[in-house]
């Protein structure tokens, strides 16, 4: 965000008055509120980190299942300046409730990511906790909006310290680095490590690296944990990007059943609650082009339970596949 | 340092009042602001550079005047400024806006004038900060500020009234526990499952400095969280009180079980039998007292949450400011030898390279 500063300047002539305004652009530091998904990026013995802000959680939330948004708040130059390469790079997203008003949640709920090992393998399912316990992580996830905007409050606004994004030494006590600790748990206080690190080939492969977004509210006195709500997922891209997908990521999908009525062909397959899934088929000459130039058939959005798909065709021979989509 | 060019002649009315603002040509004005652990042993200096020529002050309380957090003075300081008048300017406002200050990112307000009642305040650069962290505490590095270091002074915690007593200590896991949280089952200090009543974290905001000290000697890296109350409630608070006066409001009442961290001068307001130690050891020996204390413990390393005092001016300060705040401080290094409250550094035999830094013997 900009902030516009208007300095009129004003000439008396014989004609009478005329105005010559002058508009001044000036950019505007850091700022973080609380309740903002912040996502930090770091390189093990790079020069910066990088904070962006993406805003308030309630508008992640709010997306209906299968929306992608674009985060453009994290800017490519920014990513440049403090990356001198995305190999290897540690990202994380999160965000906590500490007494924003406008949230009806409990003090101390969650929204963290959780690395998956690689695009279709899943990752840990982050549970819910106490109060007590979710509190120490979000002391850590408020200090590094908090502190990041401390930080750039005390430089001066530019190209690497704007509304959204700033970088930060890993040496500054304000650092991402700093409050996330060297494990990637938020300085020990988290039941795991969050962050997401990219392969060394990341550059080269083109895979993204993707990160579930758990909500995690506080349990009552002696509750069980219980796992937390998916909210969507992140993919951070090797071009530089990061998309956000609300609602669970899609899965490997097992097909536990195929049966032919006449003309009618039904496949049965497990599902996951708002995942998209489709048919896709070839025939006999087919069968040896990728997946994706099959024709798609039929769709449904899955509800966590074994659904079917169905085609009706004549043809000898065809080959079904279900895929996963969003 | 700032020379009124705009003259007005100063008011002397039958009643002898005396305005600031029009006092005479080429005054001198010095704004002070810092840590409110200094203000005893700094308003003492003050009188005694003023010796009998301290004409007017304005206090922000009158009855004991070491303990005032705003005043301002006016009158001669012969033995540094000759004829020139004097005025002084200060706001014990925390070490962070006076470090704020001199770095040129902002103002701290003052009472504008030396007549006693007189609330209207000014807002202006601070000249000379005090502080009990160093300027890399604060998130303003440039420009690099003339810092001289004379005092030690300990971080005292503290509970309230309705605390258990079984409650005497609190160690450095506690305290991060209860930053994070803002509060805390009092079981976790007590070690007894039955004792569910919960104890409230209260704090000052982050512009003073035993707030850091005291989160860097337990290694909290978090963003705090407190409480506070108010008309019978215990309201979240999410940025900490802006004065002492409401922190030691609510320890030393009935308002409900809480535990804080307070400087010296301001924990000679709680009764002594609510001074918590800290990690086993209290910074003093025996009771802590409002005459004078044997501060053994943090001269010799046992008790370990303690800053160092700083005297801190800026590079660009011109040759009366700079000669001023040397005056200012061997002027309080000689009180500090006879202060309850703060330690002279020649006494200390330990030494730290950084707030929360590892403590090691000096010899």
């Amino acid at each position: 965000m900009l902030h516009h500063k208007i300095t009129c300047s004003v000439l008396l002539t014989a004609a009478g008055l005329l105005f010559s305004a002058q508009t001044e652009i000036r950019a505007q530091s850091f700022t973080y509120t609380n309740c903002d998904l912040v996502a930090g990026f770091r390189l093990i013995g790079g020069a910066s980190d990088l904070v962006v802000d993406l805003g308030q959680v309630a508008n992640f939330e709010s997306l209906a299942p299968r929306s992608v948004i674009t985060v453009s708040n994290l800017e490519i130059t920014q990513l440049n300046d403090a990356l001198p390469t995305l190999d290897g790079v540690s990202w994380s997203v999160a965000a906590a409730l500490r007494g924003n008003t406008n949230y009806s949640d409990p003090l101390q709920t969650l929204w963290v990511t959780s690395p998956r090992p690689a695009i279709n393998t899943p990752g840990k399912v982050w549970v819910c906790e106490s109060e007590w316990t979710l509190g120490g992580t979000a002391s850590q996830i408020d200090a590094i909006g908090y502190d990041a905007s401390v930080y750039g409050n005390g430089q001066p606004a530019g190209p690497d310290n704007t509304a959204t994004g700033i970088l930060i030494p890993p040496s500054s006590q304000h650092a991402y680095s700093a409050l996330m600790g060297s494990l990637g748990n938020y300085d020990g206080t988290f039941q795991g490590p969050v962050e997401n690190t990219t392969p060394s080939d990341f550059d080269s492969a083109g895979l993204p690296s993707r990160s579930v977004l758990y909500k995690l509210l506080p349990t009552a006195s002696g509750a069980a944990k219980t796992p937390g709500t998916i909210i969507g997922f992140f993919d951070f891209t090797p071009a530089g990007t990061l998309t956000f997908t609300a609602g669970p990521p899609p899965e490997q999908t097992k097909v536990s059943g195929i049966s032919l009525t006449g003309t009618v062909a039904t496949i049965q397959f497990s599902t996951i609650n708002l995942v998209g899934y489709r048919l896709r088929y070839t025939n006999s000459s087919g069968l040896s082009t990728p997946v994706s130039t099959w024709t798609i058939g039929s769709a449904l959005i899955g509800n966590g339970s074994t659904l079917s798909l169905q085609d009706t065709n004549s043809d000898p021979i065809r080959f079904y596949t279900v895929e996963a989509y969003y | 340092m700032k020379i009124i060019k705009n003259l007005r002649l100063g008011l002397a009315n039958a009643a002898g009042l005396l305005l600031v603002a029009g006092a005479s040509a080429q005054s001198l004005n010095i704004h002070i602001a810092g840590a409110v652990s200094l203000q005893d042993v700094t308003y003492n200096t003050l009188v005694q550079l003023y010796g009998g020529n301290l004409v007017s002050e304005n206090l922000s309380n009158v009855s004991k005047p070491t303990a005032a957090n705003i005043f301002t003075m006016t009158g001669l300081m012969t033995n540094l400024f000759g004829s020139q008048t004097v005025n002084i300017y200060v706001n014990w406002s925390g070490s962070g806006p006076a470090i704020q200050s001199l770095t040129g990112n902002g103002t701290v307000n003052f009472y504008a004038s030396a007549a006693q009642g007189n609330t209207n305040m000014a807002a202006a650069n601070v000249d000379v900060g005090g502080s009990v962290v160093y300027q890399s505490d604060y998130p303003y590095p440039t420009p690099t500020l003339n810092d001289s270091t004379y005092g030690v002074t300990p971080t005292i915690f503290a509970k309230s009234p309705q605390v258990p007593l079984s409650v005497s200590n609190l160690t450095s896991q506690q305290l991060r526990f209860i930053e994070a949280n803002g509060s805390a089952p009092a079981s976790l200090f007590t070690g007894n499952a039955a004792d569910t009543t919960v104890i409230y974290w209260i704090m000052r905001d982050i512009g003073a400095a035993h707030r850091i000290i005291s989160a860097d000697e337990a290694g909290f890296t978090g963003n705090a969280l407190g409480y506070y109350y108010t008309n019978g409630v215990w309201h979240l608070d999410t940025v900490g009180r802006t004065s002492w006066p409401l922190i030691v409001s609510m320890i030393t009442n009935y308002d409900g079980p809480c535990i804080t961290f307070l400087p010296p001068n301001q924990a000679a307001n709680v009764n002594p039998t609510n001074i918590l130690s800290f990690n086993g050891y209290y910074p003093f020996r025996g009771s802590f007292s409002t005459v004078t204390n044997d501060y053994s413990p943090t001269i010799n390393g046992q008790y370990t949450c303690w800053g160092y005092e700083h005297v801190m001016t800026a590079p660009t300060a011109s040759p009366n400011v700079i000669a001023f705040a040397a005056a200012l401080e061997a002027g309080v290094q000689s009180n500090m030898v006879t202060s309850p409250f703060s330690i002279p550094l020649p006494r200390v035999n330990v030494q730290r390279s950084a707030t929360g830094g590892l403590v090691t013997p000096i010899n």
